[in-house]
């Protein structure tokens, strides 16, 4: 009895043993919140099924801390074999070749880049290679609350409205004191993505077309700042502007208290989750410019060092692949607009009895007509960080827009100047 | 007999080690070894994903003629020169107070320290909504009494003194329970030699309160000058450095260094910084309190 007992236990042993070397882990890291990580375990779950000799096990943070614990499990030789890189960090993550180049693998499965939206594809492009497949892309919309313009007597406004009509629906929108009051416009601060739109859309930028020298401190740059900064001074934004985050723009946008404020396709996701909202998602306000509107993409792609390159290729085009099934998966989700110009994940992605009804048509457009991609750079984030505070002045009314961005550029200017990598940004 | 004692001397000296290890290995991996590190990380220049190499001074070179780490220190020693006076102070009010006998002294003593077992991320959070300018709970009182209200963590003016205030709502109530362990250990034989003598309340405190507690309050004074030099978590969450850096502090600003802008070789700098301006002036208040403590 006890010789058999451990003839059966060896048995079972030695099979597990064949079993486990004949299966590959691979490690994946993103980011998000607990709805968005219900999506990718569904995802990591059917791929499991359709490659049962392939293992996913997903490293998973909350957006705050995720690039630094990825660059720290980079640095320590621990990087996961696909990972999910935000747009702002590629360039960085790019100078010290931190992702495979994929050309060859694209080539040798024919994938089809034309099926993504031309600006996901620019995004995952350094040097003129790509490193990753796009994730997310999608327009920075100016969502506009129905109910609060139809209480102004106002109708939506048209594609392709302009500064002025921006502006004469904040003065007419604004009403009311206090706890009561409604204001036209909300925006925060938290990143440079809140101002270029208006600044683009005047004709300046926050670079010269090289992106070696810092621009926003031009007169046109400025004078795009302070009319925005006005209008903040006239009542027409929350007082809480200087210190705003995208939640209490969503707080004050779901309680009728704000008629337009700039949303991601996450916050469109979380807004479109509040019962008799009726609200629709536009391009920024044009000026002499109609491309004012911010167009970004992530990057999924695979850790230069992966030791899994087959099986971390393999998952990464069912998760990102035109033919992949981790598009519909999101799709069904919800998690964000379709990446590729796809009527099929457009069908799964709208719900037509919700609102906003028109985000296909204007995305299409946006991509077509009014989009624009941040002109992203190694030390994008530093230099972030140093114009934020000198934006946050102008507000506060301690500074002109001029005289904050003359102040701010000779820093902005040292931190270009560090960060450069000697061939393209 | 001899042998036997030193075997028995070493068994006593190895059990000592075996019970202290688990605390002396925790503080070398934790403390002693990455403060090490960060010493020496402040003569290179690493960005994480490249290997680090060395550039000697140069990180403090930068340091000594950056704006923003001077605008930090300032806005640090401000908060830090406010704050600890003005907690001291109460707490130390609220301790005599509350070290007498009277109604519901132990529910307020439990009020007052309810704050300090709040973790300051959850206590920023609840502050925030309180300070907005249009429905705030503060405005909306100073509303009530006829003002427009104040734009508390908006401006640069009033925002570094809204942090103080929540500041000092946290931690007055830690302060108060040490004084009042402090205000216990006087006897009372001082104050009724004292009463015979003719001493008013303002005098018995002056003479007799002060001096006798002096311990408590060099304890308090330097441990709370340490702490509020590492202030972070409140400006964080609160108003995130802003507005335009009116309450970015020296750790905020070495964590943007480190983990915003990947510069680790600098933030280590910073780190050895505060570290020596910290040591500077607990070195102060150690030779200043031979003429003010009393043993």
């Amino acid at each position: 009895m006890k010789r058999s007992f451990i003839a059966i236990m060896a048995f079972l042993f030695a099979a597990a043993m064949v079993a486990a070397q004949g299966t590959v882990t691979i490690k994946y890291a993103f980011w998000g919140n607990p709805d968005a990580i219900g999506v990718e375990k569904d995802i990591i779950d059917q791929f499991e099924k359709e490659n049962p000799s392939i293992k996913v096990e997903p490293i998973v943070s909350a957006y705050a801390d995720y690039h630094t614990k990825l660059l720290t499990m980079i640095a320590g030789g621990s990087a996961p074999d696909v990972m999910r890189v935000d747009s702002y960090y590629f360039s960085d993550f790019m100078q010290v070749k931190a992702l495979r180049d994929l050309g060859d693998l694209l080539m040798r499965d024919k994938v089809d880049l034309s099926s993504y939206y031309q600006q996901g594809v620019e995004d995952c492009t350094y040097k003129g290679k790509i490193y990753g497949l796009p994730w997310s892309t999608a327009p920075l919309y100016m969502a506009i609350n129905l109910k609060v313009l139809e209480k102004a007597g106002l109708k939506a406004p048209r594609l392709d409205w302009t500064w002025d009509d921006f502006a004469a629906i904040c003065k007419a929108v604004t009403k009311g004191d206090g706890a009561d009051k409604v204001y036209g416009f909300a925006f925060d601060l938290t990143n440079i993505s809140g101002i270029l739109p208006f600044v683009w859309a005047n004709g300046g930028d926050l670079f010269n077309a090289d992106k070696t020298k810092f621009t926003l401190d031009q007169p046109v740059a400025t004078a795009a700042i302070q009319r925005l900064v006005d209008l903040y001074k006239k009542g027409y934004m929350p007082p809480e502007t200087v210190s705003a985050t995208a939640d209490i723009n969503t707080r004050l946008f779901v309680n009728d208290k704000v008629a337009m404020r700039m949303a991601s396709g996450m916050e469109v996701l979380s807004m479109q989750k509040v019962d008799g909202l009726r609200f629709e998602v536009y391009p920024m306000p044009r000026g002499v410019s109609r491309n004012a509107t911010v167009y970004k993409s992530n990057v999924v792609g695979i850790a230069s060092g992966s030791k899994n390159i087959a099986a971390a290729w393999t998952f990464l085009k069912f998760l990102r692949g035109p033919e992949g099934k981790g598009e519909t998966l999101y799709m069904q989700a919800k998690r964000m607009p379709p990446t590729m110009d796809n009527p099929k994940y457009w069908a799964l992605y709208v719900d037509a009895s919700k609102y906003p009804k028109l985000i296909e048509t204007n995305t299409k457009a946006i991509s077509k007509t009014y989009g624009r991609k941040l002109p992203l750079r190694a030390g994008w984030l530093e230099v972030e960080e140093a114009v934020r505070p000198s934006l946050q002045l102008i507000f506060t009314g301690d500074q002109s827009a001029s005289d904050a961005m003359k102040a701010i550029a000779g820093r902005v200017q040292a931190i270009l100047d560090r960060t450069t990598d000697k061939g393209n940004q | 007999m001899k042998r036997s004692r030193s075997l028995a001397q070493k068994r006593e000296v190895a059990a000592a080690f075996v019970f202290l290890a688990p605390n002396l290995i925790g503080f070398l991996a934790l403390t002693a070894i990455p403060v090490l590190a960060s010493f020496v990380l402040s003569f290179f220049d690493w960005k994480l994903l490249a290997p680090p190499h060395f550039i000697g001074l140069a990180n403090f070179k930068e340091l000594f003629s950056d704006p923003l780490f001077w605008k930090s220190t300032v806005n640090t020693a401000f908060f830090v020169f406010v704050k600890v006076p003005l907690t001291v102070i109460i707490a130390l009010v609220l301790a005599i107070i509350l070290n007498r006998k009277m109604l519901g002294r132990d529910l307020f003593r439990t009020i007052l320290f309810l704050p300090v077992i709040c973790s300051s991320v959850s206590v920023a959070l609840i502050w925030q909504p309180l300070f907005d300018q249009s429905s705030g709970l503060l405005n909306q009182i100073l509303h009530f009494f006829g003002s427009k209200g104040l734009p508390w963590l908006t401006s640069t003016f009033w925002a570094m003194p809204s942090v103080i205030g929540v500041a000092i709502w946290k931690e007055v109530g830690y302060v108060m329970v040490i004084f009042i362990a402090g205000l216990q250990g006087i006897s009372k034989t001082y104050y009724e030699a004292a009463r015979v003598d003719g001493a008013n309340a303002f005098q018995e405190f002056f003479k007799i309160t002060l001096p006798l507690i002096s311990p408590t309050t060099f304890f308090v004074l330097v441990t709370s000058i340490i702490g509020a030099f590492q202030v972070f978590d409140l400006t964080s969450v609160l108003t995130q450095g802003g507005p335009g850096n009116a309450t970015n502090t020296l750790v905020m600003y070495i964590f943007q260094s480190a983990f915003r802008n990947f510069r680790m070789g600098y933030a280590s700098a910073m780190a050895m910084a505060l570290f020596l301006l910290i040591l500077a002036l607990t070195v102060v208040q150690n030779q200043s309190s031979k003429r003010w403590v009393q043993e």
